[in-house]
């Protein structure tokens, strides 16, 4: 996962149908920074056919 | 008409109730004595979002004339208690909730605390609310903040504004006030107490639990609030064991495991004094008869991101409705949430599930080996209130630290004080068990506390 700019976050947020608050891009970029290297990092751990956590039951109606 | 040998708001619940049962101290003299302890120093600690003393008083006369009929319910009736906004209280304000501020019922947990007695005092603070009000400050140093969220719950129960507090943890929302404030918080097993009427942040890893001043009332307040939920769809239906019974027995060849590569993985990040500190306790632990050994989780080191990527996801699909609005006039916080969430994508999302399976894999293999696993609870004392941004917490959750793994597995967790640092600002030790294990967890924090004695020390406000 690339390194993202205020210009492609900003693009992100549009197709989801948000403007983000002034200056917040520029506030939080150290964190958006920390977090896509985070999101990164989870996906170079090899899990094998490791499913995920919660099942699908047909039978579980709750 | 109560044992006067230290003021009533510095009583436990275990002890107020022994008093209250036998007609020595009356409920509403202690609930009056609370109040006013409130008016006291409340204005210092910012607890309280909305204290209810009308109701409570009148619901501390009907506890005291069920008793004088003799009619008593057990170790809560007549207890003044409060709990985080989060829980909707009926007629109370709920600041969280911005579609219903106004919850026409009580949550689950609210009206199991009421069927077992308790007068409820009101809401208490937590961070990241839409309205940003005042900040919750540390009994213990009113410069200091008293870790989040849970801020009112951490701040009340330590300077005796209440005897006891539900909060909410989601990330280690119980555990680190609980911490940082010197007080006792217990996260149990994900379903084992009811999520209805409590505002989701993240729906699979929200757990609501009890903050108290000693082990035994965390056990009184989670029996009165575990069971099943037919209004709770992740609520278990399993039995429900006698929990303060569960301190009774010793921890004499009890197996504990030390995560010791895990918390070398934390290092850089700790208070070296944090990590002397639980290592002296968990030394204890071993005086005590528990046999200590080391155990290794291999994935645990990517659990803290897995937590964090679900509970972005989830809170952004929680406030989907709300997000312009949110991003317009929401505090900090909260928008650099729904920001990270707008980031995360489906394959995030089921790559963390992933994680979320095998890191429950890998506790289950250690829980074969061992009762429990003891580790910090924090990674420094609290800060002041100056040093803090309001994105700490979130840098916070992208690197291994000591409470969302437990969240992520939905183990039950107990963070019970086990000292003081340098600046005298509580540190405490972790202590997590099987699933639905809570009498374990119960016990060996009982143990530990009944021979540290930390609880004897009060905050000086």
């Amino acid at each position: 996962m690339e390194k993202l700019t205020e210009q492609s976050l900003a693009a992100l947020l549009a197709q989801a149908g948000l403007e983000p608050r002034e200056g917040d891009l520029e506030r939080f970029g150290n964190l958006i920074d920390r977090y896509m290297a985070s999101l990164k990092a989870l996906h170079s751990v090899d899990l094998g056919d490791e499913e995920i956590a919660p099942t699908f039951h047909p039978g579980n109606t709750r | 008409m109560a044992d006067k040998e230290k003021p009533l708001h510095h009583l436990t619940i275990h002890e107020a109730q022994k008093l209250i049962q036998s007609r020595a101290l009356s409920p509403v003299e202690l609930t009056g004595a609370i109040l006013k302890r409130i008016e006291a120093v409340d204005g210092r600690l910012h607890a309280y979002l909305n204290l209810m003393a009308e109701s409570a008083l009148a619901e501390a006369r009907v506890a005291e004339a069920e008793i004088l009929r003799g009619r008593y319910k057990g170790p809560l009736h007549g207890i003044p208690v409060a709990v985080k906004d989060q829980l909707d209280v009926k007629g109370a304000p709920a600041t969280i909730r911005k579609k219903e501020p106004q919850p026409p019922a009580d949550s689950t947990a609210v009206h199991k605390l009421r069927e077992a007695g308790a007068v409820m005092l009101g809401k208490l603070a937590m961070s990241s609310l839409p309205s940003d009000p005042p900040q919750a400050r540390n009994p213990w140093n009113t410069d200091h903040i008293t870790g989040g969220s849970s801020t009112g719950p951490g701040a009340a129960v330590a300077a005796g504004l209440c005897l006891g507090a539900l909060g909410e943890d989601t990330a280690g929302s119980i555990r680190n006030p609980a911490s940082l404030c010197g007080i006792v918080g217990l996260k149990p097993t994900y379903g084992r107490v009811s999520r209805h009427g409590l505002a989701p942040l993240s729906w699979s890893l929200d757990h609501c639990g009890p903050m108290t001043w000693v082990v035994e009332d965390a056990a009184h307040m989670l029996q009165a609030v575990a069971g099943y939920d037919p209004k709770d769809p992740t609520s278990i239906q399993a039995p429900i064991p006698d929990y303060a019974a569960a301190l009774r027995d010793d921890i004499k060849g009890m197996a504990i495991g030390v995560p010791r590569r895990y918390i070398e993985e934390c290092r850089a990040r700790t208070d070296p004094e944090i990590l002397t500190l639980v290592d002296k306790a968990i030394s204890e632990l071993k005086s005590l008869g528990a046999r200590v050994e080391e155990v290794t989780l291999p994935t645990l080191g990517l659990a803290t991101i897995a937590n964090a990527v679900i509970y972005y996801n989830e809170y952004f699909a929680v406030h989907k409705g709300d997000l312009p609005a949110l991003l317009k006039s929401g505090a900090t916080q909260r928008r650099a949430r729904l920001y990270l969430g707008v980031l995360t994508g489906a394959a995030d999302y089921i790559q963390a599930q992933r994680i979320r399976s095998r890191v429950k894999r890998e506790f289950a293999e250690v829980f074969r080996k061992v009762e429990l696993l003891a580790l910090p609870c924090q990674l420094g004392p609290a800060q002041t209130v100056k040093e803090v941004d309001s994105l700490d917490t979130l840098n916070k959750h992208l690197a291994p630290e000591f409470h969302a793994p437990f969240n992520l597995a939905g183990l039950p967790a107990i963070s019970v004080p086990c000292g003081f640092s340098r600046t005298n600002l509580p540190v405490a030790l972790q202590l997590a068990g099987k699933p639905f294990d809570e009498p374990t967890v119960l016990r060996a924090a009982y143990a530990y506390q009944q021979h540290g004695r930390w609880y004897e020390k009060r905050p000086p406000i």
